[in-house]
């Protein structure tokens, strides 16, 4: 990212912004599949994003935070799109991403676990772990994208810690019971 | 687990998680999607009153004064205006009319009309059709991977061909007697299927990534939406002709074609225009450029004096071209996305997409007044959006939300 490409795009320059997106597609894209597991979802919420980013970004104060203030835009989407009722008839699921696979069986089953795992944490918290063990950002650039206190970055992400090892232990537990008397 | 979990541990498992299941790429028809909406989006722009960018403290100072002097100009505006009102006056200001015309009409919303509802003949499972058409008594279903024929005796998928890993959604599919001509915008490739065999007669690459395919009887046409061109192939030796250059490079450019009179029609919504190639010379006679309030990125249903082409899933409406004059005249809301129009008993019409599983439906277009004039809707469940084709004395209609396709009677879609 160039801030002369910004400070283009906030004068109107499509190409520009154009420019800009084109770059920043895979990661935020990547960004809000994680967040929201759905494919679909993750299309709709970084698509209304960019065209957010697009009616604001004339009123970008600081050319140089386009980043993080694009990837408040896609976070904050996936809040939005959390919240709207299904459109589709279909909705396709993540369970592995699109790399080729060559995970063992066992570790295909602890992917597995750890994604039902991560589904069951409320959305703020998937963003906050995302935030940190995808994006590599510290607490301190969590509270800065989200806007929130560096405090709620922390609860966030030891409460989703937490949730993640329970659920875990949980699994665990159910695997070592005799399958006579698993739950169905 | 060989002894307990700790945080630590679970932490270490996520970030090696999200790194296996985070995708490495985003689907094209998302940046194409991106273009066309922000291309017909407005930017916000900063007005004197409101915060400009890095905006130091005297201009700031300067910004506020001039935000208070405007504030009590509007009031004492406001103020004569009610005064003179309160007092039966006739108001001090009239509206002028803009001196700027309209260069293209706005977006006509028909009269209500009301659905009627018609009972499909048949209803065909087919798992993710994404197109149709139409080969003498078959039915071609493009759909990821494969080519479903259906046999319109027997109302059901006769054999499927497999025609590689096809994947986009928005892949385009056209046939005569020569081929079954379908194209894969992520792979760049379009597939020739040998409609007698039923197998893969040719696998064509055909520029960055080619989208909507036409045959006409001056050979088979390509647009190349990334590469900004049409592509001329020629089905004698399946060798791709000089590109015929009718956009930018980049992403939402030339989607999908038609044929007539005597043209070949591309729209092309990353510079929001329809071009009119002539399929003889390869020459582009005409770049007509489409209004502010539609995207040309849909399909083309053409007549002798009009070219009708819809906004696909970035605007609710179908644009009305004037062949003769080679501008838009007219522009119809939908009330929907309409993706391919076609002409039954003369009159287009086009499957509209409401956004859910049972609120699609059919309507016409009335070509005098350019309004809706028929609604149907299919069946007690009906998602649109999809190919209609006419085909063995019946309308066919593809159904992608129920994964359906509907024959439906002919003579409930005329005169």
């Amino acid at each position: 990212m160039s801030t002369a490409d910004v400070l283009e795009a906030m004068r109107g320059d499509h190409d520009a912004f154009a420019l800009l997106i084109t770059v920043a597609t895979s990661r935020l894209y990547a960004l809000a599949c994680l967040i929201l597991r759905d494919s679909d979802r993750a299309e709709d919420a970084t698509q209304e994003a960019f065209v957010r980013a697009w009616r604001e970004i004339p009123r970008l104060r600081d050319a140089d935070r386009f980043d993080a203030w694009l990837r408040r835009l896609v976070v904050n989407a996936c809040y939005d799109e959390s919240r709207r009722v299904t459109r589709r008839a279909e909705v396709s699921l993540l369970s592995i991403g699109d790399r080729p696979v060559t995970d063992t069986s066992a570790a295909m089953a602890e992917s597995d676990r750890l994604e039902r795992a991560f589904r069951q944490l409320p959305l703020e918290q998937r963003a906050v772990l995302v935030l940190q063990h995808y994006e590599a950002l510290s607490h301190t650039e969590i509270a800065a994208a989200l806007g929130i206190p560096v405090g709620t970055v922390k609860a966030r992400v030891r409460y989703g810690v937490a949730a993640m090892r329970a659920a875990l232990d949980a699994d665990d537990r159910s695997s070592a019971m005799p399958a006579g008397k698993r739950s169905a | 687990m060989s002894g307990p979990r700790t945080d630590q541990d679970v932490e270490r498992a996520l970030a090696a998680w999200m790194d296996r299941a985070a995708p490495t790429r985003a689907p094209d028809r998302l940046l194409e999607g991106t273009f066309a909406a922000t291309m017909r989006t407005r930017q916000r722009r900063s007005f004197p009153w409101t915060a400009s960018v890095r905006i130091g403290p005297a201009e700031r100072i300067a910004t506020i004064s001039a935000a208070w002097v405007l504030l009590m100009v509007l009031g004492a505006l406001v103020a004569a205006a009610l005064s003179v009102a309160l007092l039966g006056g006739a108001l001090p200001f009239q509206t002028v009319p803009s001196a700027t015309p309209t260069l293209a009409p706005s977006p006509a919303t028909s009269p209500a009309v009301p659905a009627a509802v018609v009972a499909p003949e048949a209803e065909i499972p087919a798992l993710g059709p994404i197109a149709m058409v139409a080969n003498g008594q078959e039915l071609w279903v493009l759909a990821a991977g494969r080519l479903d024929v259906i046999d319109t005796a027997a109302n059901e998928i006769a054999t499927s061909v497999p025609i590689g890993a096809t994947a986009d959604l928005y892949n385009g599919l056209a046939a005569d007697a020569s081929g079954v001509w379908a194209t894969d915008a992520t792979t760049a490739i379009l597939t020739r299927v040998d409609p007698g065999t039923r197998k893969v007669a040719a696998t064509i690459p055909a520029g960055l990534s080619p989208k909507g395919v036409l045959v006409t009887a001056e050979g088979v046409w390509v647009a190349d939406v990334h590469g900004g061109t049409v592509l001329p192939i020629d089905p004698a030796t399946n060798r791709v002709g000089k590109a015929i250059t009718v956009g930018p490079l980049g992403p939402s450019g030339p989607n999908w074609l038609a044929s007539g009179p005597e043209s070949i029609w591309v729209g092309i919504p990353n510079n929001s225009t329809i071009a009119r190639i002539n399929p003889r010379t390869h020459a582009v006679e005409a770049t007509i450029h489409a209004p502010d309030a539609s995207t040309p990125c849909g399909g083309f249903a053409v007549e002798r004096d009009a070219v009708w082409i819809t906004g696909c899933s970035a605007t609710a409406s179908i644009v009305r071209v004037d062949p003769t004059s080679n501008t838009v005249v007219a522009t119809v809301d939908l009330g929907g996305y309409g993706y391919n129009p076609t002409l039954i008993n003369g009159a287009p019409w086009v499957s509209v997409d409401t956004g859910d599983a049972a609120s699609g439906r059919l309507v016409r277009i009335d070509t005098a007044t350019n309004s809706i004039d028929r609604v149907l809707v299919p069946g007690p469940s009906f998602g649109g959006g999809g190919d209609l084709v006419v085909a063995a004395g019946s309308v066919w209609v593809v159904d992608g939300y129920n994964n359906t396709v509907l024959r439906l009677p002919l003579a409930a879609f005329g005169p």
